[in-house]
């Protein structure tokens, strides 16, 4: 395979997990929102009554309800603020984890994609919470930052920030290319990133018998 | 990989921060933005000249959608990314600079692709729209991301061979 077959056979099977992520979107989520609920109902119990997750969609309720446009505690309003949040917008890391883990043959690879999976999945959890604590400081404003154990506005913003931009996109690339670089397979399909182990791949890999790989510099084993 | 995996996050997490400053993000982010914008409707216009733009808003004139293009939708994210790695990885700075320069401008090619497509994509169905804005674009740029970095890698391991 070269690289351009293993791209293109990476964006062919998006097609199909992004397909079975969108049906699924709701279990995929469950361990990492599981998680978040856990965490979140330990860290802040003064300020969230409870956190439901149906199809996908996370419900949190607050411990504040809404009195004449003031913040009072909910049962002195009647009735509770809340928010959702939408598990898709950070678990679409796993299908696109999916399609480059299955895009290559590599050993073990259900352990491996096992793996990854459980990292992928707390890094989704980690996200949440984010996402959760952005909500809960444009919800409650300042009765939530003044609270000792939440961080400060800056904080809160830029790991949201990165929740949402950076790593759903990123962490797939970094978690795969950490499960597979002991891979004989990727080895030989991007040789610039391990020229050294070049021949032996290409021995396992048999096909054909092209000349000695150049010894370069590996960025990966240094 | 440990070095290089060190190197990067340190980068990358310390250029998102100063992406992420208020004096960043007016004096460069946002007029880049607007830039973007501009381009994308030039590009759009010889084939539909219905399309305005105004600040980061580009607007069709016939059926008054329009789409607004926000942090992370700018390719500014997935440079950080590219730039992050590059730098990572030893190198000399020459080489550094131009696969930062033809990294940036292949992500950003890909990025007008995004924004025309989600243009037209949102006029016909915002269903559609937002899936694919929200879900495909982001992991199709970061693919663009990738395929850049190994070639730049491949490009600098032949140098260091030939030399």
């Amino acid at each position: 395979m070269t690289p351009l077959g293993f791209f293109g056979r990476a964006l062919c099977l998006l097609v199909p997990c992004f397909a079975l992520w969108h049906y699924l979107a709701h279990f995929i989520a469950a361990p990492g929102t599981w998680l978040t609920a856990k965490i979140l109902m330990l860290w802040l119990p003064d300020y969230i009554s409870s956190l439901s997750f149906e199809n996908g969609v996370v419900t949190v309720i607050t411990t504040y309800g809404d009195m004449n446009g003031e913040l009072v505690p909910s049962a002195r309003a009647g009735g509770a603020v809340g928010f959702r949040m939408n598990t898709r917008t950070l678990s679409y890391s796993i299908p696109f984890f999916t399609a480059l883990h299955f895009a290559v043959r590599l050993p073990s690879a259900v352990d491996s994609y096992l793996r990854g999976l459980a990292i992928l999945s707390l890094l989704l959890a980690c996200g949440l919470i984010a996402v959760s604590l952005k909500d809960l400081m444009l919800t409650l404003g300042s009765t939530f930052l003044a609270a000792p154990s939440v961080p400060p506005a800056n904080v809160i913003a830029l790991a949201y920030q990165l929740s949402t931009l950076i790593v759903p996109p990123l962490a797939p690339i970094l978690v795969w290319a950490l499960e597979a670089r002991h891979s004989p397979a990727v080895q030989a399909l991007f040789p610039a990133l391990f020229p050294g182990k070049k021949e032996a791949s290409e021995a396992e890999e048999d096909d054909d018998h092209r000349p000695p790989p150049p010894v370069g510099r590996s960025p990966l084993e240094r | 990989m440990a070095r290089f995996l060190i190197i990067f996050l340190v980068v990358l997490a310390l250029l998102f921060t100063l992406e992420m400053l208020e004096p960043v993000q007016q004096h460069v982010v946002q007029p880049f933005t607007a830039a973007l914008a501009d381009i994308s409707a030039a590009l759009i216009m010889p084939f539909d000249d219905q399309v305005t733009t105004s600040g980061r808003v580009i607007r069709h004139t016939g059926n008054y959608f329009a789409v607004s293009i926000e942090a992370g939708c700018n390719g500014v994210e997935a440079a950080i990314v590219l730039i992050a790695a590059v730098i990572a990885f030893p190198a000399r700075w020459l080489q550094k600079l131009a696969a930062i320069g033809i990294g940036f401008f292949a992500i950003q090619v890909m990025n007008i692709l995004r924004i025309i497509s989600l243009f037209y994509l949102g006029m016909w169905n915002m269903e559609v729209f937002s899936w694919t804005h929200l879900y495909l674009w982001p992991v199709l740029i970061m693919l663009d991301v990738l395929v850049v970095f190994l070639f730049y890698l491949r490009v600098v391991n032949r140098q260091a061979v030939a030399a």
